[in-house]
């Protein structure tokens, strides 16, 4: 019968680090046996270890800290991020494929089964997959960041910071709809940005960097993207705007922010000629005596970090956005 | 109703669980004589509770231990350290100020 016993400890010891089985095991032991010394019959046996309870459950009863991956304290966040970044990933990748779909179709020679091929391939396939890889790498992020004590370190908060009040009160769908319209603005500015990068605007020729401006004639098809961006973009702004009650601070600045995104996604997008004139980029050149055309590709450098600058900015302070309202 | 008030009882209870074990290891004592001494005082509590609780509250230095091998089974004999004997002193402290209030509220209702 005392079988029984050893065959439970060591049930327990398999579940326990290697440096405490020994120890728990000694301990457990010395408590049966006290337990069954008058009378060690099986059912008082199986009585005093049923009491243990299962030898799984004991042995995660030692255990100092849950074994999660993503414990309760971040949990409520970590599902809002990976709603929103599986949106973001899955969006990015069904509006690039559709595009290639529907550069495809206008395509001569594009057969039925090819046009098949390219739904099932870049619109399904890489849709799975992106979904697949977006669930790792935001899961993954989250254990490194838990790990690492990130949130800790960052869960400081000021009364400034807490969120404006809606004109509505909160109601089921408010931060539903948040949640939805930055997932389309910034799915939109991810794939524009995807697509920028993408274009063969920008190459290295031996050890010289060259610089084609993207314009409606070099990149014709870039255009229809751009002006839709644009109004999805505009929109979403509007129904922001209505969402929130700001202050005028607020107000300004995020004005300010939309025409600075605007304008600098227009002038990469129509080049700085457009509006800086060549003569006054010819004179800029001379005062810093450059050559005038590397200027104009410099300008557009600078632009393009910017733009990623404000991007970031704005993704961050989103991101902030929705850690204060879940407190 | 009942499930709920027991789930309760035992959420209780378990936040005074230290305050007990820390009392009873003012002396020397091993894991199964703790046990019989607070069921002895009427608190039930489990070994698969007890064990682990006494491992934990050794590692934060609460409770010193040392094993004694002279009998015919080794027995892991845990004692109250001095910093556990400051922490008991102020859980009991907090729990005196607890029966003040809670009588002080059931003065009020």
């Amino acid at each position: 019968m005392k079988d029984y016993i050893e065959r439970y400890i060591f049930a327990v010891q398999k579940h326990l680090p290697q440096a405490q089985r020994e120890e728990i095991g000694s301990e457990l032991r010395t408590f049966i046996l006290e337990k069954v010394q008058e009378d060690d019959s099986f059912s008082t046996i199986e009585a005093v270890l049923k009491g243990l309870g299962s030898p799984r459950k004991l042995a995660h009863s030692y255990r100092d800290k849950n074994r999660s991956l993503i414990g309760p304290d971040h949990f409520e966040l970590y599902i809002d991020v990976l709603k929103i970044g599986l949106a973001i990933f899955i969006g990015i990748n069904v509006t690039i494929g559709l595009l290639s779909l529907l550069t495809g179709l206008f395509t001569e020679g594009m057969s039925i089964g090819r046009l098949f091929e390219i739904f099932f391939e870049d619109v399904i396939g890489s849709t799975l997959s992106s979904a697949l890889t977006g669930f790792a790498l935001i899961t993954l992020g989250f254990v490194a960041a838990i790990h690492f004590n990130w949130f800790d370190q960052n869960d400081e908060w000021r009364l400034k910071d807490l969120p404006e009040l809606p004109k509505q009160p909160l109601d089921d769908g408010f931060v539903a709809r948040r949640v939805l319209f930055d997932t389309i603005g910034t799915t939109l500015g991810v794939t524009f940005l995807l697509i920028i990068l993408r274009l063969p605007w920008i190459a290295f020729n031996d050890t010289d960097l060259d610089i084609t401006i993207i314009t409606p004639q070099n990149y014709p098809s870039f255009f229809p993207i751009f002006i839709v961006f644009v109004v999805f973009y505009i929109g979403i702004q509007m129904v922001w705007l209505k969402s929130r009650r700001f202050s005028p601070w607020v107000f300004g600045l995020r004005v300010f922010h939309s025409i600075a995104l605007m304008m600098v996604i227009g002038v990469m997008f129509f080049g700085p000629s457009e509006f800086l004139s060549a003569e006054s980029i010819e004179a800029f050149a001379d005062i810093l005596d450059v050559d005038a055309g590397r200027l104009n590709q410099q300008i557009n450098l600078i632009l393009a970090a910017i733009l990623l600058g404000i991007t970031s900015l704005s993704g961050w302070s989103r991101f902030k956005d929705y850690r204060m309202l879940k407190r | 109703m009942k499930l709920l008030t027991d789930n309760l009882i035992v959420e209780l209870r378990r936040g005074t669980l230290v305050m007990m074990v820390l009392s009873v290891c003012q002396t020397e004592e091993y894991g199964y004589v703790i046990i019989e001494r607070l069921t002895r005082l009427g608190i039930k509590v489990e070994a698969s509770t007890l064990y682990p609780l006494l491992r934990r509250l050794e590692s934060q230095g609460l409770l010193t231990s040392h094993w004694d091998t002279t009998e015919a089974r080794p027995r892991k004999y845990y004692l109250l350290s001095a910093q556990g004997h400051d922490v008991l002193k102020a859980l009991k402290e907090e729990w005196h100020r607890m029966q003040e209030e809670i009588k002080t509220l059931g003065d009020l209702t």
